[in-house]
């Protein structure tokens, strides 16, 4: 006994591996938005480098920092962009520290350059592959 | 006199076994089936009917094709083995699938598409098994979902809207419908209109985190046991890691916790233990990095 039988051309889905899921063209794309969406990062990251180098890093500034640099390293990787991860997975760390009272102010801003560098570094070679 | 046993249930009614490992598709037709007279249970896998079945034997099964476990039709042929017990079967499918559809001929039973007309169809299929129950429903059930999706729904909750994209464009490729919330809070409010099948959360979220999700959803009937995956970008102690797992108060707590940044090979072969995701392992036919990683630039 059969209702509803299946119409033609809806069939259902393919089983597909990871490499499978998307193609080239939508993995490029996906990554030019990420880059797209890291530029404002980018120029938060840049305000909050200006801050520190004030006299006094004002409040809550460390907060603001951790949120991003924590953010980038949970998603960077995910896009293909591992250094950039790892860049903020260390800054992220070195907060941290800062705050327990092991680190601090230059550390927290030699590894916030070091993630300024690897996000201009990444705007870059995408510039770069763009062009070609 | 009533004729019913300890637990109050009319042992004169027909009983069925509905499953899907789509919560909401479970609810709609549970709701319907009650008010039509039926005894109601449920079960969201295959294998977990299977055991029901043989423990209960129920008079008809309303059961999904693609369920993770055990297949609706593995399970249909199991349960028709003529050795076990005789039974009435109704098999969904949430996609045109013509093999399906053979299969329930040669078995016997009575092919359904998942859409608008599911539960006319469903009913008029109980109508002829259960002859007697052919009361038409003046009352239909208001608190139930109203339509039934064509695929199980997965609910991703993350702060980071970079993550949630990601998840969401590939997952929806598997074939399941995916719905996002930025916080707790929302996600809460999704999960409880829409019944995901399961919920994948960040565990740290500035707004409300994975803590205000399950104490929400496991004290909001039938949330209790909806199952929660935790990621998370910060390091977790053992300590936390395992009261995560445990839960409190004796409420069930995640089923797994994910280091962020993912290994999307292992999280979704976890996914595939609660609803049906059309997706191949990596492990078994590549590497498990992403495919992008050095190839585009």
């Amino acid at each position: 006994m059969t209702a509803g039988r299946p119409p033609a051309g809806d069939g259902v889905p393919q089983r597909r591996s990871l490499a499978a899921l998307l193609s080239a063209d939508e993995l490029a794309e996906e990554r030019r938005g990420y880059l797209a969406r890291l530029r404002g990062h980018a120029l938060t990251l840049a305000r909050l480098r200006a801050a520190l180098r004030g006299a006094a890093t004002p409040a809550g500034a460390l907060d603001e920092l951790r949120t991003v640099a924590h953010k980038l390293a949970g998603s960077a990787g995910l896009y293909g962009f591992e250094a950039l991860g790892v860049a903020a997975a260390t800054l992220e760390e070195s907060i941290i520290e800062r705050r327990s009272g092991d680190g601090g102010d230059r550390t927290v801003a030699a590894d916030l350059d070091a993630l300024l560098d690897r996000i201009e570094c990444e705007q870059a070679v995408a510039a770069i592959a763009c062009d070609a | 006199m009533t004729d019913t046993d300890l637990t109050g249930v009319d042992r004169r009614a027909p009983k069925v076994l509905i499953v899907d490992d789509d919560p909401a598709a479970v609810k709609f037709l549970a709701d319907r089936c009650r008010k039509m007279g039926l005894t109601v249970q449920t079960a969201t896998n295959g294998l977990q009917a299977l055991i029901m079945a043989r423990q209960n034997l129920p008079d008809a099964l309303i059961v999904d094709v693609h369920m993770p476990e055990l297949d609706g039709l593995s399970l249909c042929s199991r349960v028709l083995d003529p050795q076990q017990f005789g039974i009435d079967i109704i098999v969904m499918s949430g996609y045109a699938d013509g093999e399906a559809a053979e299969r329930c001929d040669s078995l016997g039973a009575t092919y359904v598409r998942k859409g608008p007309a599911l539960w006319p169809t469903v009913q008029s299929a109980l109508a002829q098994i259960f002859p007697g129950m052919t009361v038409e429903m003046r009352d239909p059930p208001t608190a139930a979902p109203r339509k039934v999706r064509e695929q199980p729904l997965i609910l991703v909750i993350d702060d980071d809207p970079d993550i949630g994209k990601f998840l969401t464009t590939r997952l929806r490729k598997c074939g399941v419908d995916v719905m996002f919330a930025a916080d707790a809070k929302r996600g809460y409010h999704i999960a409880v209109r829409e019944r995901p099948s399961v919920i994948i959360s960040d565990y740290f979220m500035s707004a409300a985190d994975i803590h205000f999700l399950l104490w929400r959803l496991r004290s909001t009937a039938g949330m209790e046991n909806v199952p929660v995956l935790a990621i998370t970008g910060a390091a977790l102690d053992d300590w936390t890691t395992a009261n995560l797992k445990k839960g409190e108060f004796g409420r069930r707590g995640v089923e797994r916790v994910f280091r962020k940044p993912l290994d999307i090979d292992e999280l979704f072969s976890e996914l595939k233990r609660y609803c049906a995701l059309n997706y191949q392992p990596a492990r078994s036919d590549g590497p498990a990095t992403l495919p992008h990683a050095g190839g585009l630039g």
